[in-house]
């Protein structure tokens, strides 16, 4: 289930009465953006933890230059160009490689015991069903993560956050034309490695 | 126009970003073959799933701890403190603006939770080794550098104390050359040097710090390029050869593809381990590497990177 319509609208809103002295609009901006975020940090690190934590880095960003903030762009492009950034310097980060090597980025009940399971809700599924399902989400999201860096910007942007292709341009700072090469060649690396999961009915 | 051309624009074309000429002819063409339908069908299928995932949330106090991290205090004042009170060693004034500049640059932006540790300094600074370090080793092996190896490592501010609170040394390998035909987006494949290497070790006893760390390796090798895996198997050979044990490997992205392996080396095969590594490419290394009678194991980690 991708997140369908894009809560926009009332950003502009918030942000004026945060400018104005209102420090609870900027509560109301996280919570109706903070799953989306999450979410993205969450397939861009593969960690559960790391996701949390760059993803309040990037709210704290948010914070601190919203009262700056000039509404050039729409509120979320440069909340979501914020994420990216963020993600980027926290892959770069020799820490994050250090813990990255240790944990294999496949049973979420390894990474986030607290976390929920909410890849897994249709309690209705048979056993072997949900088994299937449940292998079939790691292996997308290992085939995901070992994507070089730009594919698996693009990819997730579009494909798991359902951004359009002129949004994934101006939140990467790539340009429209390689934004569709590298989504259709990630494309292409995920549908051969998936192969054998994905159910094309073909 | 052929399969492959229709196929590399497929993913547009389904997205409907693809302009009206090649719309046409790919709709012409698709009309034709069955091979390109399957194609495009697969890849529906593919985009559809993965859109059907269900997102992972945040925790249900994520505002609270949001909350937390504001009221502490900012990041800079806390930086100012770690880096001003108590001054190690001394600075000329002129360098220490350009050690704040450049510990802001690489500490600040990337690293938000890392220990704060204090600026050495540029690396044209000689004062350095002079002064006073809290080594667990001490430093004794100066000679460590032929004059005719480059002695600086790339990173040298990023040089942490030899494994003073857990932090690695450090190496950086430039690999020698290319095997020609090697696959563009393969590392270059040392084969005729990994072998002769591990011709030669075979005359060594292998002592394994822990049984199953190959099996983890051998896992981590799958996921990584194939390309690069010659030169981790030369690599692996010289870090087993001194008795050490790989501890993990890491394929980065990136262009030019590097690769980071973690070891541990038997503290008092360090030097040994560092001689070996020389015939296999370009070391740099740190210019201070406690040597000798130390026990236990150092923590290593190996940047591999294509020859330039």
């Amino acid at each position: 289930m991708r997140f369908d319509a894009r809560p926009t609208e009332g950003d502009p809103l918030l942000i004026k009465a945060f400018q104005e002295g209102n420090r609870e609009a900027f509560d109301g901006l996280v919570l109706k953006h903070k799953d989306r975020v999450f979410n993205l940090c969450y397939w861009f690190l593969g960690d559960y933890q790391e996701a949390n934590d760059t993803a309040q880095e990037t709210f704290i960003k948010v914070f601190r230059s919203l009262k700056a903030f000039r509404f050039e762009s729409a509120f979320t492009t440069w909340l979501y160009r914020i994420a990216v950034n963020t993600c980027r310097n926290r892959l770069k980060s020799a820490e994050y490689r250090r813990k990255r090597k240790m944990v294999r980025i496949d049973n979420p009940g390894e990474e986030n015991p607290g976390g929920p399971h909410s890849e897994l809700k249709d309690e209705s599924l048979s056993p072997l069903n949900s088994l299937e399902r449940k292998e079939k989400i790691m292996a997308i999201r290992e085939a995901i993560h070992s994507l070089p860096g730009i594919q698996k910007e693009v990819v997730t942007l579009r494909d798991i956050e359902g951004f359009s292709y002129e949004e994934i341009a101006q939140v990467t700072g790539l340009n429209l034309g390689t934004v569709k090469s590298r989504l259709a060649r990630a494309r292409l690396d995920l549908k051969e490695r998936l192969r054998s999961v994905i159910n094309d009915g073909v | 126009m052929a399969c492959e051309e229709i196929r590399a624009l497929l993913s547009e074309y389904m997205d409907d970003v693809i302009d009206k000429e090649n719309r046409a002819r790919i709709e012409s063409h698709l009309s034709a073959c069955e091979g390109c339908r399957k194609e495009l069908a697969s890849l529906r299928a593919l985009v559809r799933q993965m859109g059907d995932l269900d997102p992972v949330s945040p925790p249900k106090d994520f505002l609270a701890q949001l909350h937390q991290r504001l009221e502490r205090p900012p990041l800079f004042s806390r930086i100012l403190r770690t880096l001003f009170f108590p001054m190690r060693f001394k600075i000329p004034m002129e360098l220490a603006g350009a050690a704040l500049m450049a510990f802001f640059i690489l500490y600040i932006l990337p690293f938000q939770k890392e220990e704060y540790r204090m600026a050495k300094g540029p690396q044209a600074l000689k004062d350095e080794k002079r002064m006073e370090r809290t080594v667990g080793g001490g430093m004794k092996n100066q000679g460590l550098e032929k004059p005719s190896e480059p002695m600086v490592f790339m990173e040298r501010s990023d040089v942490r104390e030899l494994n003073k609170k857990g932090g690695p040394i450090e190496l950086a390998l430039v690999l020698r050359r290319a095997i020609p035909g090697a696959k563009p987006d393969a590392g270059p494949i040392q084969e005729a040097r990994s072998q002769k290497l591990m011709a030669s070790e075979r005359t060594l006893s292998v002592t394994r710090a822990a049984p199953d760390a190959g099996k983890e390796e051998d896992r981590l090798m799958d996921k990584g390029a194939l390309g690069d895996e010659m030169d981790r198997v030369g690599l692996r050979a010289v870090i087993e050869g001194v008795g050490g044990r790989v501890l993990s490997i890491e394929h980065e992205e990136g262009d030019e593809k590097p690769a980071l392996m973690d070891a541990e080396i038997p503290a008092g095969r360090i030097n040994l381990f560092l001689d070996r590594l020389r015939p296999l490419g370009d070391l740099t290394a740190p210019a201070e590497i406690p040597a000798g009678k130390q026990e236990g194991f150092l923590r290593v980690q190996i940047r591999l990177l294509p020859p330039t």
